[in-house]
């Protein structure tokens, strides 16, 4: 009786360690979608100064968020997003502060994405950068 | 961490297995460059422009980055290049002719805010504290990879900008996952554009395979150098197209220095 217990108690942790990986999966397959996720963030927090011709991060990079094509073409010193690589896109390294802190973007902090605003970017970016 | 564990963790898409051949890019010929000598315009350097410039005509002409898009052959022309490895001290060197005028090559060379543009593979990068003598602590993470395996290392530099406008930069071990490494950069004007010249020698702190791992290590080297290079240049030109910004140099934006400053790169000097 007792080692039916045990086995009861075995096969049920297996089953919430199993459900837990195939949530966590289903969480992880999430398809970033570049109008619904991407574009309001940037058209938030970002488009203001990276908006032709006036735009001060327009001025000074000729990085421009006013369409897709815009953000893929980068800017004037090199694309911005190396798509399916979000370590190394530099898009991905200043949103996440990795320039060090005087390079990172938004400038200051009003407009700073939250912890899930960043994820969505590199997820985006890990998933290929696609217009969709 | 062993580079088969780290792997696991990196993304497969980074190296350029199908960059064009490296070697074939070398020109051994550097006397066709000095001999051209006279024969180009003076210094001819345009002054840096102070009025707010109109990129809009610029952005029309952008080009892509070699990082990007490998099937596009590096542009810049490669005199010398070298990767030796000996008991895991890797020394290299490259010179090549950057098409840019050298007072925009050296400012990308010193703007240590920026550096991130130079290389994709440098996935952090900070300036930990400098000096008005021109003594920079900078931190960088770089990623590293030989075929598909990658590893992240990190490095604490101590750069000293050299009167000449030469640039030197020394590891702290201690600080980084390096036994030791030196690296040196000599800018040489000629006319409108600049040779460049590389040399260094870094011991990392890594478990590399023999033989195969050795050759692997040693061609994304080359590789790496090549895409700094190419990214220097088209940075150089951006910026010679436009003119140097008012406010960008790292000096401006010294920040107090850390202790760790004065520990490792000024009594250390």
């Amino acid at each position: 009786m007792k080692y039916y217990r045990h086995m009861i108690r075995d096969v049920f942790a297996v089953c919430v360690i199993l459900v837990a990986f195939i949530v966590s999966g289903c969480a992880a397959d999430r398809v970033i979608a570049y109008r619904d996720d991407i574009e309001p963030v940037l058209r938030q927090k970002c488009l203001e100064c990276h908006l032709p011709p006036d735009g001060e991060g327009y001025i000074s990079t000729g990085l421009s968020l006013q369409s897709y094509d815009a953000l893929m073409d980068g800017t004037m010193f090199g694309m911005v997003i190396i798509p399916g690589d979000s370590r190394r896109s530099v898009l991905n390294k200043l949103v996440e502060h990795r320039a060090g802190a005087l390079k990172g973007m938004p400038p200051g902090s009003e407009k700073a994405l939250t912890d899930e605003e960043i994820e969505l970017f590199r997820l985006w970016v890990d998933q290929g950068a696609v217009f969709n | 961490m062993p580079v088969f564990v780290s792997a696991l963790l990196c993304s497969p898409t980074l190296l350029a297995e199908d960059h064009p051949d490296i070697n074939s890019d070398i020109n051994p010929n550097i006397n066709r460059y000095t001999s051209n000598r006279e024969r180009m315009p003076g210094p001819g350097i345009p002054p840096p422009v102070d009025n707010r410039p109109d990129i809009s005509d610029y952005s029309l002409h952008r080009e892509r980055s070699f990082e990007s898009d490998a099937s596009t052959p590096p542009a810049i022309d490669v005199l010398d290049m070298e990767v030796v490895e000996r008991g895991g001290r890797y020394q290299m060197k490259i010179v090549a002719v950057i098409r840019a005028p050298a007072p925009y090559v050296r400012h990308v060379l010193a703007d240590f805010q920026h550096l991130y543009r130079l290389n994709p593979s440098i996935v952090e990068s900070e300036v930990l504290g400098c000096n008005k003598d021109g003594l920079v602590m900078v931190r960088t993470q770089a990623l590293g990879c030989a075929a598909q395996f990658c590893e992240v290392l990190e490095r604490v530099e101590c750069v000293y900008l050299l009167r000449s406008g030469d640039i030197v930069a020394d590891i702290i071990p201690e600080l980084s996952q390096f036994r030791s490494g030196k690296s040196y950069w000599w800018i040489k004007p000629i006319g409108e554009h600049t040779i460049v010249g590389y040399r260094s020698y870094m011991e990392p702190e890594i478990v590399v395979p023999p033989v195969v791992g050795k050759f692997l290590v040693k061609k994304s080297i080359k590789q790496q150098m090549l895409i700094t290079f190419t990214n220097l240049e088209k940075i150089a030109r951006a910026h010679a197209a436009r003119g140097l910004p008012r406010h960008s140099h790292f000096m401006d934006v010294c920040r107090t220095p850390e202790d760790k400053f004065n520990i490792y790169c000024v009594r250390g000097r």
